[in-house]
């Protein structure tokens, strides 16, 4: 029975705004609109661009368009693409790792003990609201010109995010619930297991893309930097060299990678915490 | 014995061990003796020299204006705080020294886990308690007690997919589930509506009744109290103490008599307590102030 059985559904704000007294409307259009209505923007867009980049014959050094940054896109996938893509992921993967492995279990910790909260909150605090990337050019001297110094950007920016948010997590865990947990008599390990861990997932996916976001900004600030190959590197090598379409063609292909790991974010929160886009609703 | 029967799915049939059920003693002394209890909150004297009993069965309320203490004496009844004086008896054994299967807690907001199901919330206590059981049998007992409170069909639904009153019906099957000597009950139907409250009212006094369970039951709702009750205690409160015990039970045999007459007289005898607690209190905020 997946049925919901009360009135506590998620209500769309525009429902609650604006009484209706037509039957709601059960096409297929309209069923799919949230996923209709982006792309609807961005073809809008992309028409608009094209239109305005084939008839205003603005210099090419300077602007490009839709059907020109595919022709880019095109050089690019043929040359160097892929084993730049390779170096940027590599740099990438490895840096979100070891930024999780640091940040979970220093989190969860921060989250649990007040003292070490005490001690920790305002370095962590500080270290997440400075614009660590200054620290960039000091990273690539100490690690070279190779993924490490990538590796390390990333682990200093990414870290952070998920830190906070996993402290916060556990901090903000209902008490009651904890209670509820004691009375029956859980033990320590059960407490986390069925309390503490769940009740962070929600407040973890968000430090997650928070973190993702800023890995990315890493990965190409510090191609960008000083490096030899990487997708960072490939855009700024083009920019230099007034290759327009090429260098857009680069950007698009981050901005393809950043909007596909944000959905599969989405997927995977839903899966992990199936309550707690309808909870949030509610609040 | 371990086992727990459910025969034709109807009735659990067997009860569940107690730690001290070995020891005759024990099983006569009363379920519940607090004596000279005392509650410390920081420099807040929460809880003076409250002593009281809960023998097998009853049915006990306790009211009191609002910070008087119930709720923290029902944490300290149930193992989760501990009293900075005096003694908390369960059968005999000071209270958080075994874990023991001798009570279960209702909460006011329920308190269901929202990332499990309705069937693995009602299975909770269990999986805590009940290492000895098998996965099938937990699974069975959690089944009967949530077809018991009319919500077999939601057993796989979240709680925030519930209303109100279907949630705290999850609750108390949760807490009948580990078939405790005693329910804990802290204003379980303070958060629902009227009619959702009357609804649980009829169901738990028909659970206890048929369970035979003894409960302690916090309430600020008088006419609750009175309708459930076979015993209430009057707490007055900063600090709390115990300043009547008002035992119902006797008076109720007469159904009738008691309906017309006393519960009339009863409750505006409590509510003349409680309005000058309420009052006082009003008075110690705004000084405060």
């Amino acid at each position: 029975m997946k049925s919901k059985v009360s009135a506590n559904q998620e209500m769309p704000l525009e429902a609650v705004m604006t009484p209706r007294h037509e039957p709601p409307c059960e096409s297929w259009v309209s069923r799919k609109r949230a996923q209709i209505l982006p792309l609807g923007t961005a073809v809008v867009i992309l028409v608009l661009w094209e239109v305005l980049g084939r008839t205003m014959n603005w210099n090419p050094l300077f602007f490009s368009y839709p059907s020109k940054i595919w022709g880019g896109f095109i050089d690019l996938a043929d040359g160097p693409l892929l084993s730049d893509l390779r170096v940027s992921g590599t740099e990438f993967a490895l840096g979100m790792a070891l930024s999780i492995l640091i940040a979970v279990p220093i989190g969860l910790a921060m989250g649990s003990l007040r003292n070490l909260y005490y001690a920790m909150d305002p370095l962590v605090t500080a270290l997440y609201s400075t614009p660590v990337l200054v620290l960039a050019p000091m990273l690539v001297i100490w690690f070279g010109l190779g993924i490490s110094s990538k590796v390390a950007i990333v682990v200093i920016l990414s870290t952070f995010p998920m830190m906070i948010n996993l402290t916060e997590g556990v901090r903000n865990t209902d008490r009651a619930l904890l209670r509820a947990a004691r009375s029956f008599g859980a033990t320590r390990w059960r407490i986390y297991r069925d309390v503490l861990f769940p009740a962070v997932v929600p407040f973890f996916v968000t430090g997650l893309r928070l973190a993702i976001g800023r890995a990315m900004i890493g990965v190409v600030v510090g191609e960008y930097i000083a490096s030899t190959s990487g997708i960072g590197y490939q855009i700024n090598s083009d920019a230099e060299v007034f290759a327009t379409s090429r260098y857009l063609a680069g950007v698009a292909v981050i901005l393809v990678f950043s909007v596909a790991t944000m959905e599969i974010l989405k997927v995977l929160e839903r899966r992990l915490a199936p309550w707690g886009h309808a909870s949030r609703a509610q609040e | 014995m371990t086992g727990v029967h459910l025969q034709n799915g109807s009735r659990a049939a067997a009860k569940m061990p107690v730690d001290t059920a070995a020891d005759p003693a024990a099983r006569s002394a009363p379920l519940i003796a607090v004596s000279n209890l005392t509650f410390w909150y920081g420099r807040t004297l929460v809880l003076e020299n409250v002593s009281f009993e809960v023998p097998d069965g009853e049915f006990l309320s306790i009211i009191g204006a609002s910070g008087c203490g119930k709720s923290t004496l029902l944490q300290i009844l149930d193992g989760i705080l501990r009293p900075t004086e005096g003694t908390v008896l369960v059968r005999g054994r000071a209270v958080g020294t075994v874990r023991d299967n001798s009570r279960a807690m209702v909460f006011q907001n329920f308190a269901l886990f929202p990332w499990k199901t309705v069937l693995d919330n009602v299975r909770l206590g269990l999986d805590y308690r009940r290492r000895d059981l098998t996965r099938k049998q937990r699974m069975e007992i959690a089944r009967h007690y949530l077809d018991r409170v009319g919500l077999a069909a939601a057993e796989s639904l979240y709680p925030y997919q519930l209303s109100g009153g279907m949630q705290q019906r999850v609750g108390l099957a949760r807490a009948f589930a580990v078939q405790p000597d005693m329910l804990l009950m802290d204003e379980p139907f303070g958060a629902l509506d009227a009619q959702n409250a009357e609804l649980l009212r009829e169901d738990l006094h028909a659970l206890v009744a048929e369970e035979h369970r003894s409960v302690i039951f916090v309430t600020h709702n008088l006419d609750e109290a009175l309708q459930l009750s076979g015993r209430i205690l009057l707490m007055s409160s900063s600090p709390g103490r115990i300043f009547e015990d008002i035992p119902l039970a006797a008076q109720k045999l007469d159904v009738d008599h008691w309906i017309h007459e006393q519960q009339g007289q009863y409750r505006t005898r409590i509510w003349d307590f409680l309005k000058t607690e309420v009052a006082s209190a009003q008075g110690r905020q705004v000084r405060q102030r």
